[in-house]
């Protein structure tokens, strides 16, 4: 039962994070101390690009937060994958699901419904503490950008796959990763306009790294100045690079496991 | 040894760690329903042998071949890492691992029931199943990844070091245990502390090799 599976993962993961309430109350501090830095960049920075946010209605702050919050969700259940893998790795887990010919796209999924809570979490108490700030959508528009970030979990997901045959084929790589993450998610418009950038690099930042075109697109859904009715034209973008990306990943992470048990290093 | 009497065939097997030969056109025969011990000095490639018969590792030349199974049930007990979610307790590790797997396995009332006449490992296992990993002795942990490997019903079964860490009470009713439980099933294993209790058909990989 995937649903009993669930709530294992769940479980591991809450309190391989979570030791103390303390814990939890230290990641809401971090999230805070965020939103201030935000807040005083906008102040200080947000006049002068202020001419390239006009086109998504919005102000610097706001358009920093949305960055933070919509970009946080799929960037963690990325970085939560790759740390579940190591973990598993670390402790010769791997050895058990390569001999019962385990499912790893099923652990993996699994794994990923387990760990969303925690940005949910974080979105939830930045949302609320930012609307104190000045933040402000309608419902309907968070929840269709909410629904295209769960659409982009799928290129996300593709993407932790790419990274972790990375890691399979080199032995390293995690720190290479979140650096890249952090790169790709700055380039996709986290806290700047997409337009500051080349104009070549800005339309691969919104065609096919997922980063730019869920940024992009969630952008346009806040400021209403996409149409909402489904199906949408970004749906289908993200839907089919969602399976390209989770489609070559999967083969690429096969592969890369096989060239390990080839190889004999199954220590990662 | 006749031919129909092979459960698992190795044919020419090459491996090598890093430019380091470990095996090369090596050959090995396991007979069905027996508890075969690889035996040999350390680093030789015991652990290696059995990752690469249980289907771990993949050598790059030559096959390992499973008699009458196209793809045979695979059982296997690690000896490095704990092989266990570290945050979960002995319970929560064996259910999971029964939720992951896809095949039937035992439940843990079942696997009460297997060892009922043992009974320090009883004893152990109920001590050890509420614990989470990660505050468990080492003799527990590894009782908690016997009990996992018990209740997973396989065609053959490699146990890599299945005594490590164990106390005397409770290897001497493992090795007890296992008599009964192998009796019609195939086992490779290495023992470093091999007793005597267990009538293993002996495999010196020195004198293969």
């Amino acid at each position: 039962m995937i649903s009993q599976l669930i709530i294992y993962l769940i479980k591991e993961n809450w309190r391989g994070s979570f030791s103390s309430w303390m814990t939890l109350l230290l990641e809401l501090f971090s999230s805070s101390l965020g939103l201030i830095i935000y807040w005083y960049a906008s102040k200080a920075f947000g006049p002068s690009i202020q001419e390239h946010l006009d086109f998504y209605q919005t102000d610097f702050f706001s358009f920093m937060v949305v960055g933070e919050i919509f970009l946080g969700i799929p960037i963690q259940v990325l970085t939560g994958l790759i740390t579940s893998y190591k973990t598993i790795f670390r402790e010769h887990i791997h050895e058990i699901f390569i001999s019962r010919a385990i499912s790893w796209n099923r652990y993996f999924i699994s794994q990923i419904i387990a760990d969303i809570w925690r940005p949910f979490l974080r979105m939830g108490f930045i949302v609320l503490v930012s609307m104190g700030l000045g933040l402000s959508f309608s419902l309907l528009s968070f929840l269709y950008a909410l629904f295209l970030t769960s659409l982009a979990l799928i290129s996300f997901y593709g993407f932790a796959l790419l990274a972790l045959s990375l890691i399979n084929i080199s032995g390293r790589g995690q720190t290479l990763i979140f650096q890249t993450n952090a790169l790709l998610g700055a380039l996709s418009g986290a806290f700047f306009p997409v337009e500051i950038l080349p104009s070549k690099l800005a339309v691969l930042m919104t065609t096919i790294i997922p980063h730019g075109i869920l940024l992009t697109n969630v952008r346009k859904i806040l400021a209403q100045t996409t149409a909402i009715p489904f199906p949408q034209q970004e749906f289908v973008h993200l839907a089919l690079l969602g399976l390209a990306y989770a489609g070559s990943g999967y083969f690429l992470f096969q592969s890369s496991l096989i060239f390990l048990r080839k190889k004999g290093r199954l220590i990662l | 040894m006749a031919e129909q009497e092979n459960a698992i065939i190795c044919q020419d097997l090459t491996f090598h760690y890093h430019n380091r030969p470990i095996f090369s056109q090596f050959n090995l025969k396991i007979p069905f329903h027996k508890m075969n011990l690889i035996k040999g000095k350390n680093g030789i490639g015991k652990t290696t042998l059995l990752k690469l018969m249980a289907s771990i590792l993949l050598p790059p030349k030559g096959s390992v071949h499973y008699r009458g199974i196209v793809n045979p049930k695979i059982n296997w007990l690690p000896s490095c890492g704990n092989a266990l979610f570290p945050h979960l307790t002995g319970i929560e590790n064996f259910t999971l691992f029964q939720h992951l797997t896809p095949h039937q396995c035992l439940t843990i009332d079942e696997i009460k029931t297997l060892l009922v006449n043992y009974p320090v490992m009883i004893e152990t296992l109920n001590k050890s199943l509420p614990v989470q990993v990660n505050q468990c002795s080492d003799g527990m942990k590894q009782l908690i990844k016997i009990a996992i490997a018990l209740s997973h019903n396989a065609h053959f079964y490699f146990w890599d070091e299945p005594f490590q860490n164990l106390s005397q009470e409770l290897a001497l009713e493992l090795s007890l245990l296992m008599n009964t439980f192998f009796q019609e099933k195939t086992l490779v294993l290495t023992d470093h502390r091999h007793s005597g209790n267990n009538d293993y058909d002996e495999i010196n990989l020195e004198t293969l090799l």
